[in-house]
Order: structure tokens, then sequence, then C-alpha cells
């Protein structure tokens, strides 16, 4: 009765496609929120001090790895990209991180990944005569401009959110393990405008008191009457209200954001300019980075990987289709 | 170490008319302390930026004459060349370190320098044996307190080796320690290093016996450069401009007797002359009485229920049981991370505590309502320029009120706005922008919109953080009138113990999050040396009233007129 209901009449068939279409979506800023929350924002894409393997690498290695895997996967099919991914996973294998970090990384590389993948399962209509759906959207749902949710879709989602995967794991391997000497270090060292570098670190150093100035934005909001209380889910007549208020509250306090960022900055260019940053096109360092045995395995190691995708590209054993 | 001169130098901002310094011509000698202050606005940062080089080449405007260090013209150097001679600390020391380190924080001038890495280390080492932070060498900047991030601030302008330190209110974001910590640094690098200091600063009462000279600025002009002593030969000018004296020196004026005509600046000064002498005797006479408690017989109208806060394994207050009173004005203070600031945060709603409950009359607080709470409870942040969104005077007024909840605006509402700007003083300023008001109006402007939804108590966070004395006592003299005229109670948290000893009702001391002591401020600031645990430092006139008393005064003198009072009475009695 109930299968006949939601499968076989229209209405039915409207409500599952309803769900299917905005569900999803619907649940990642959820899934967002639930796992990482505000307080956890801070900690988003902040140096997190340890005495590990990672650390310790040189920051050149750290610098060039994101690069060189956004670059490696472009190159790939997408079984190959999954081993890369494979790859990727094995850093933050050795660098163990706090249990906050891991619902970070997880939250990060993984609400993308659904997002790519359900995207794609609906929209994705190239060969349109081979696509295989798995619902049917029935006719109420035309203007979606998409036939149902199709296997093939799935599959090539799978296959681009390899790629994000591989290249957001190994960026957050840089920001998690490299302080903001370190990344100026590099950036001289690469022969990289050294402000770049500055300009980069200096960000994410002050990434967490933005944040902080965002919650206590916030908080005078709601001081100064703004209702922002989340409604519960049953209390449906108030959500378009909250939701309203919720969009007309971001350009309330994104000026005073900025503003205090503006400020924050000018001190900080004042200082910088004073620590005489920039003034020579020399450069030395308090510590000298000494190549280690981890460092030399860890540079084979992408060195080898970069060969393999080479042999895997030349050979057309592993290239991507396009 | 050559001379400081300040050549006639005046300076005009580029988006303004009126010079901000009018000639100033001061020479400063090696290794001097001197001390820069005057009323808000007068001109004291904008001279610490012409002497540290960022002013003209950081900071748009027109420039006369110049900043001679010795016969090298500071005007006319490069930024990094100028930091190797005179070296400047900011207010904040959050925005001005770049690393997450310290070593690094330290190393990152002389690295910038190309140094040798062997100097870059003694660089670092010496740096951080200065300021007594070598024990945190290898921390991570976050982890330290608001006293040792300005500690490594100054640091790192060490580790450019100037031989004159210039810093622009150092202390006003750190608590009662923190400013120990900083000041302490401070006399070491000029007594023991000769270094030359030259500190703009509100707090006199704490920097008058550190330094060799004062100097006074209003109005872009020097009105005052004396030595400590005689500084305040001319206390109306003192008055006049809104900056405080120090209770000590007021004191020595008003007992000639005694002090004659010498000025003494520090406690033990005034001490000294006042220890054996009947005023002595009157003190401890008539300083027994403990002051009556209010009436506990009334309903509380905000009550903390054994709170306990954690965030995650860090706890952070333990079973605080605490009950405001109808038109009480309660005074919450401690060092940072003492709690103050998550205590009243519980009271707002801004989150939940891990244990217990807090009321609102008889109404238990939920964490996340805060528009609700909002209603009968106002909070005004300490940068109150934060709470200000509207494009004019009015407009600010109806921002909650268009956005707030339903059912919580009065009627009348356009009638009250009227009636509060009328009370702020704000009428003719009604199509103003907020940011167009001066400091004190913005102030007033974002206390008055939180009461056109009523609010029975007011919370109220570090009110007077980063104002002069004059503006200070200007916005707890408006507080006050408020407070009066429409029975609030306030919940203050402050580190400013000389408001809290005049405006006060009562004192709650946290320590390490709990409840530590909690009477009426006379009796409080009496227990010094429980309060020295605490990293308190009562008013100067009430240590000196403690101290005549061999601290068994129970209660003690908050004002220099109270303290003139206890002794008329004491004679009176006998």
């Amino acid at each position: 009765m109930i299968n006949q209901f939601f499968f076989q009449s229209l209405f039915g068939r409207t409500i599952i496609g309803y769900l299917l279409i905005f569900a999803v979506p619907a649940l990642l800023p959820f899934l967002f929120v639930k796992l990482i929350g505000f307080k956890g924002l801070r900690h988003l894409f902040s140096y997190e001090p340890k005495q590990s393997i990672i650390h310790k690498l040189d920051p050149r290695i750290k610098v060039i790895y994101p690069v060189l895997m956004g670059i490696l996967t472009v190159f790939l099919n997408w079984d190959f990209v999954y081993i890369l991914v494979a790859f990727t996973i094995i850093p933050w294998i050795l660098l163990r991180p706090s249990r906050d970090r891991l619902r970070v990384i997880v939250t990060m590389a993984g609400i993308p990944v659904i997002g790519a993948i359900w995207s794609q399962a609906l929209f994705h209509t190239e060969g349109n005569s081979t696509v295989h759906l798995l619902f049917v959207f029935p006719p109420t749902l035309t203007w979606m401009g998409t036939p149902g949710l199709s296997s093939t879709g799935l599959l090539y989602g799978l296959q681009q959110a390899g790629r994000t995967l591989a290249a957001v794991l190994a960026a957050l391997i840089l920001l998690f393990t490299t302080t903001p000497s370190e990344v100026v270090w590099a950036f001289y060292k690469f022969r990289l405008p050294a402000p770049a570098g500055l300009a980069f670190s200096t960000a994410l150093r002050f990434l967490p008191q933005m944040i902080e100035r965002m919650t206590i934005l916030l908080q005078v909001v709601q001081v100064r009457g703004f209702d922002l209380t989340i409604p519960r889910w049953w209390e449906w007549r108030k959500w378009p209200g909250y939701l309203g208020r919720v969009f007309a509250c971001i350009p309330v306090i994104t000026i005073p954001l900025l503003i205090g960022s503006l400020r924050t900055t000018s001190v900080l260019a004042m200082v910088v300019d004073a620590r005489a940053f920039g003034a020579n096109t020399k450069r030395n360092t308090l510590r000298e980075h000494q190549i280690t045995v981890a460092d030399r395995i860890a540079m084979a190691s992408l060195i080898f990987l970069t060969i393999i995708v080479a042999i895997l590209v030349i050979t057309h054993i592993g290239n991507r289709i396009i | 170490m050559p001379d400081l001169h300040i050549d006639k130098v005046s300076f005009t901002y580029a988006d303004s008319q009126e010079p901000v310094l009018r000639s100033i011509d001061v020479v400063i000698s090696e290794g001097e302390f001197v001390l820069f202050t005057g009323p808000s606005g007068c001109g004291k940062t904008t001279l610490a930026l012409a002497l540290a080089g960022i002013i003209p080449s950081r900071v748009g405007g027109h420039m006369q004459g110049s900043v001679y260090l010795g016969t090298n013209n500071v005007s006319t150097m490069h930024i990094h060349e100028i930091s190797q001679k005179i070296g400047i600390v900011f207010q904040n020391p959050d925005n001005q370190l770049a690393q997450l380190s310290v070593e690094e924080e330290v190393a990152f001038g002389p690295e910038n320098l190309a140094l040798p890495r062997e100097e870059i280390v003694e660089r670092v080492q010496q740096s951080l044996r200065y300021t007594g932070m070598e024990q945190f060498r290898f921390e991570q900047i976050y982890a330290l307190s608001g006293g040792q991030k300005q500690r490594l601030a100054i640091s790192a302008t060490l580790a450019m080796r100037p031989s004159v330190l210039v810093l622009d209110e150092p202390t006003s974001d750190l608590d009662p320690v923190g400013t120990q910590e900083v000041l302490n640094v401070l006399r070491m690098l000029n007594k023991q290093y000769g270094m030359t200091i030259v500190l703009v600063e509100h707090k006199v009462d704490e920097l008058i016996s550190w330094v060799d000279r004062v100097v006074m600025m209003d109005k872009g002009r020097i009105v005052l450069d004396h030595s400590p002593r005689k500084a305040f030969n001319d206390i109306q000018l003192w008055n006049n401009l809104g900056v405080s004296v120090p209770q000590i020196v007021m004191l020595a004026r008003s007992l000639p007797d005694v002090f004659q005509d010498s000025t003494p600046i520090t406690i033990d000064e005034a001490f000294e002359a006042l220890r054996g002498t009947r005023y002595a005797k009157a003190l401890q006479l008539n300083s027994q009485s403990l002051n009556a408690r209010d009436d506990l017989s009334r309903s509380p109208i905000l009550c903390w229920e054994s709170v306990d806060l954690a965030y995650g394994p860090k706890q952070v207050l333990y079973d605080v049981n605490l009950n405001i009173m109808p038109e009480e004005w309660v005074a919450i203070i401690g060092s940072n991370g003492s709690g103050k600031t998550s205590l009243a945060s519980l009271a707002m709603g801004f989150q939940a505590p891990t244990r217990g409950m807090i009321r609102y009359k008889d109404r238990v607080i939920k964490a996340g309502n805060i528009s609700l709470q909002a209603a009968e409870m106002a909070y005004l942040f300490q940068a109150a320029d934060n709470m200000l969104f509207g494009a004019t005077v009015e407009k600010e007024f109806m921002f909650g009120i268009r956005k707030g909840r339903k059912g919580q605006v009065d009627a009348n509402i356009a009638q009250k706005i009227d009636r509060l700007m009328k009370t702020v003083d704000l009428v003719s300023y009604r199509n103003t922008n907020p940011f167009h008001l001066s400091h004190g109006q913005r102030k007033r402007l974002a206390i008055s919109v939180l009461l056109t939804r009523n609010p029975q108590i007011l919370i109220l966070d570090e009110p007077t953080t980063g104002q002069d004395e004059g503006h200070s006592r200007a916005f707890l003299q408006f507080l006050q009138f408020l407070r009066e005229s429409a029975k609030y109670s306030y919940v203050m948290i402050s580190h400013h113990m000389q408001s809290v000893a005049q405006y006060a009702s009562r004192i709650v001391v946290l320590h390490n999050g709990r409840v530590f002591m909690d009477g009426a401020p006379e009796n409080i600031f009496a227990r010094r040396n429980e309060l020295a645990q605490c990293g308190i430092l009562p008013p100067s006139i009430a240590q000196l009233h403690a101290r005549l008393c061999e601290d068994k005064a129970v209660r003690v003198a908050l004002s220099v007129q109270s303290f003139l009072h206890y002794l008329h009475s004491a004679e009176v009695t006998s």
C-alpha cells in the first residue's frame, strides 16, 4: 500500500522527488553546523602544534605537496584518483590529529564530496541515452530540468569527488602543520615573493580572531533585539521569518567585521614594517631547516608518485578520458 | 645614547582641517622615563606615531618640523632604520603579533635584517631575558596571558635593538596583574639597562612614582612639563582637562599640617608622613564597624544557583551561588581568566552552564534565547562601537525594534525614543551618523538603544576601558543618573578599582572561577592582602587607610573625601 503510494502515484512520487532534490543539500549545512559549529570555525584552518614527523618535515615539501596533488588528480582517471586519495591519507595517519581536528578534516573533506556526488547524480545528463535512472522524476518536477536520479551521475560524482578529496586532504596538511614563519621561509627559498607568504600565513593566523569577532557581533545583534533564536523543526511557520532575519543579518555584521579586521591589519602592517619586513632582498632565519631522513623519504615518495602518474598517463593506462 | 628632540612638530591628518599636533617642541634626554598624558584626542598617540617615524611615512597628512635622535632626522628615515633606533609598542598585543610561537615572533625582526644566525639567537635570548619571558621561549602565543603577550611585543621590539622605546597605552587592554607585569618590565629596562622610555598612558596614579617626568598635552600642545612632584603644582589645570590627580597627591593638599609643601607620590611616602600622627589614631578608632548589608528579605532579580561552567576539560566556574538584588550596582572583579565574563554571559543566555541554573526573577534563563532575554536584561559590550549598526542615530534606535520579536515593542515607542534621546543628550544628532559622534556620545548611544526594550538589569562589561579619566567619570556619572532615575540594577565587570570604589554598592571578587569575597566596597577593599592573592590592588587611598590601621581596619575610605570624613568624625567623637 505504502509502496504503491510512494512509487506509483503522482503525489507520492512528487514527495519522494522533492526529498531527493532538497534533503541532501539541506543536510550539508546542518552537518557542517553539527560537526563543527561556530566555535569549531576558529580551528578550521589554524595550525595545530604537535611534535609529529609531518610537523618536522621541510616546509618546502609541505608547500609543494598540495600543489602537486592538485595537478596529478587532473591527469588521472577516477580509479587511479582514489589510489591517490589513499596516498593522501598516509600523512594523516602519521600526524594523528586530535579529535577536534579530525572532526574538522572529515567535515571539510566530506561535505564537498557528498555535495559533488549528489549534484552530479541529479544533473549529470551526459550521454542521455545510456543514463540509468534510479528514480524517475514525475512530470510535476520537470521544472528541475533533470529526468531523475541517475546511477551514471552518482558514479561520475564519485569520480569528481576523488579529485576534490585528494586536493583538500593535501592542503589541510599544509595548514595544520606549518607555522607562518615556515611558510614565509619556504616562499623565500622558492624565490617567490615573501610578502605573499606573509599575507597567506597572516590571514590564517588572524582567522580565529575574526571568527571570535563574528561570534561577538552575532551576540550583539541579538542583544539589540534581533531575533536569531532557531525555531523547533515543527514550528514551520516561524522558519521563513527566521531565515529572512538570518539573511538580513549578514550585511549588518559584515560591515563592522570588515572595519574591525582592517583596523587590526593596519596596526599589523605598521608592526611588520617596523620589523624591517621586505626592507632587504636577503633574509636569514633563526632555524635553518636541516634535511632529514624523513624529508628525503617524503621527497622521494612525491617524485616516485609523479613518475608513476606520468607513466600511467603516457601509456594511456590511467589517463583521464575527456 | 643620544637625546630625542621633537623639533616644532605639527601634524594634520589627510582627512582633517584641524592640526592634531601644534608645534610640539620637547627634548627627551637619554635614559629618561617620560609619561605623556592628557585627555582623549589631545594628540598624544599621534605624537607617539611621529616619534616612531610611522608619521609621516605610513600615515597620510601634512607634517611640519622633525624628530631628531641625536643628529639623525627620524622623520626622513626609512621605517626599518628608525625601528633600530626607536621601537614602538601598541595598545592591543593581539594585533601586533604576527607569528604563532614566542621565539619566532622575537626572531622575526632580526631575520628580516638578514643578520647572521648567531646574532639572531643572541638577540632572541637577550630580548626575552629583558622582559622576563625566557621560560616561555618555546610556547605558543595563544597560550600566553594578556600581560605576557604585551611583554612579548616589547621583546620583539627590543630585538631590533632600539635605544628608545615608545609605548602607546600598552596596559589599557590588560588586567591589574598584566599591567603590573608590563610596568615592572619598563621600570627595569629604564633603571637597569638605561633605556629611554616614552610612555603614553592615562593611568597616572599607577605610574607617577616610576617616571622621571610628566608631560601633559591638550589640543595638540604641551601644557605641562615637570618632574612628578612639581607636576601637581596647578591641580586646577588637571581638573580642567579631566585628567585625574593621584589620590595621594589630593590627600596631601587636604592635610597641609602633615605634608606642608611636600608632594608625596607614593603610598609609602604618605604612610611615613601620617604614621603615628593623631590622624592615624583617629582612623584606627573609626574603622572597625562593618557596613550594613542590603535588606536580604527582598527577592533577588537575578540568581546564579550552583552554577558550574566548563569548556571541554577546562573548568571555568565552580559552584557559583550569587544573587543580585533590585537597584544594586554590583561590581564583579578579579584577574583575567577568573570567570567574570563567563559568569555574565550565562545570565544573558550566550551559553548554558554545565551544572546549575540562572534565574531572572522566577524564570529560568534558557541559553540561546538571547533576544528574548534582551527584553529584560541589557548587555553593554566592552567595545561599544561594535554595538552600532544604523546609518543615523534615529535608525540606531529603530534597529532592534524593526528586527526584534513581535510583542516586545511599546505602543508609544516614538515618544520613548524621543525621551531617551533627550536623556542621553543626542536630540540634535538625530540624523547624524553614529560614527561621527564623539567616543562618549557613541557610548551613551550604545546604552540608550538597549534601553528601548525596557530592561530591568544592565550588564556592563568594562564600560570605561580605553577612555581617559574625564570621559570615564562622565560616563559613570551618566550611568549613576540613569540608575537613580529608572531604578536599574547593574552588574559591572571592571578592572578599574577607583570606578568600582566610587560607584558600586557591592563587590563580588572572583578567583579561579569561585566567589572569593562578596560585600560592601568599604569592607572588601580593607582586605588588601587577600585581594593581592587575586591580583587586585585597591585604590591608593584604601591601601593607605588599611596600612595606617595596621591591616586591622574592617572598613576603609574609598575616596579622599571619605578619608577626610573618617578623620573628622573620629575627632568629633573623641
